[in-house]
């Protein structure tokens, strides 16, 4: 599935695949004026990033996010709080 | 002499403006009248009522793109000791405001209690324009080196709203049932005296306190290396800064309130 296969209100549902090589490529760098992407591991230790930074990227060295295989987003559950 | 008179007749009264709504639009670039008169309005209303003193880092979310929300309206430079946002993962930004994805997004205010915050004086804001529950924090910090301590707003969690404003190692949070809109303020005035504020509602408590060594994150919770509890619900104004009163976070409410009503962008 590619980001052209989904709606809006799919956003929240989806994150884009990436290889580790991918993930490194493009951590910490521009995806659009002063926005940064954001690469998170899920709960299957797969790196993804979401739907927004694909879909708003323009910095023309990382447009192939946009061609990113979609996959449903399986979160690591958030530490508890004491 | 034709251009004495063309120059004379082209004059036109140019409208006057506060010292930091002057910058904060020279920064962005802004040029829409109605978003400049609605920050101006605001600007004069914490200074009359004496609140811009305890404002240090004050997000106004104007202009609708990255590059407009970032800047801290009362230091507009763009720099991280000026407490200048910088937006990771997925935000979308529009007219109403940045609203983060719940997945991996989040900003850095570069605002570190342990630094930044007065001993005993402290406060975080969040106007919110989306209604969802979730178990999610919308800014603040969260501490393991110093003790367990908090700073932050988690605006419905769970459909309780915690309001822990430089709360030490235990302090209970200040805590209310509500639902996710409206403008929400947490403050502390004291080694003990807490309260939180979802637009004109305080509920008042008593809790610890400690100032976190980690920076306040806006849309998740920075918990030393790791970020967490992205939220989602979007954020058409925010601050941080000293200690309110009661009283102060009142106007305040009302100055805020009447800041996204004239946007056309209240809840």
């Amino acid at each position: 599935m590619k980001l052209t296969d989904i709606t809006q209100a799919q956003w929240t549902t989806y994150v884009g695949l990436l290889t580790q090589e991918q993930m490194y490529s493009i951590v910490g760098k521009e995806y659009t004026t002063d926005s940064y992407f954001n690469p998170l591991q899920d709960l299957n230790d797969n790196w993804i990033i979401s739907v927004e930074e694909m879909e708003f990227c323009t910095n023309i060295d990382y447009l192939w996010v946009k061609d990113l295989p979609l996959i449903i987003y399986e979160p690591i559950p958030a530490p508890p709080l004491s | 002499m034709y251009y004495g008179i063309i120059s004379s007749m082209s004059k036109t009264v140019a409208a006057s403006y506060t010292a930091r709504t002057t910058a904060f639009i020279a920064a962005t670039g802004i040029t829409d009248t109605t978003i400049i008169n609605a920050l101006n309005t605001m600007d004069l209303s914490l200074i009359s009522n004496g609140l811009d003193t305890k404002m240090k880092a004050l997000y106004p979310f104007v202009g609708g793109t990255a590059s407009t929300h970032k800047y801290n309206f009362m230091d507009a430079r763009d720099l991280d000791a000026a407490f200048r946002l910088s937006f990771n993962g997925g935000w979308t930004h529009s007219s109403t405001g940045a609203k983060p994805n719940g997945t991996n997004a989040w900003a850095d205010t570069f605002f570190t209690p342990l630094i930044n915050n007065i001993v005993n004086s402290s406060h975080l804001s969040y106007y919110s324009r989306t209604l969802v529950s979730e178990t999610k924090i919308d800014m603040g910090c969260y501490g393991v080196i110093y003790g367990l301590d908090y700073n932050q707003i988690a605006i419905s969690f769970g459909g309780t709203t915690y309001c822990n404003p430089n709360n030490g190692a235990g302090g209970a949070a200040v805590s209310f049932a509500s639902n996710s809109q409206g403008f929400f303020v947490a403050s502390r005035t004291s080694a003990t005296n807490v309260f939180g504020q979802r637009n004109s509602t305080q509920i008042t408590g008593t809790s610890a306190t400690e100032r976190n060594q980690n920076s306040i994150y806006l849309g998740a919770l920075h918990q030393g290396l790791a970020t967490t509890y992205f939220a989602s619900k979007e954020c058409a104004f925010s601050s941080i800064g000293d200690g309110l009163s009661t009283s102060e976070a009142l106007v305040f409410n009302t100055a805020i309130q009447n800041f996204n009503t004239s946007l056309s962008r209240n809840v």
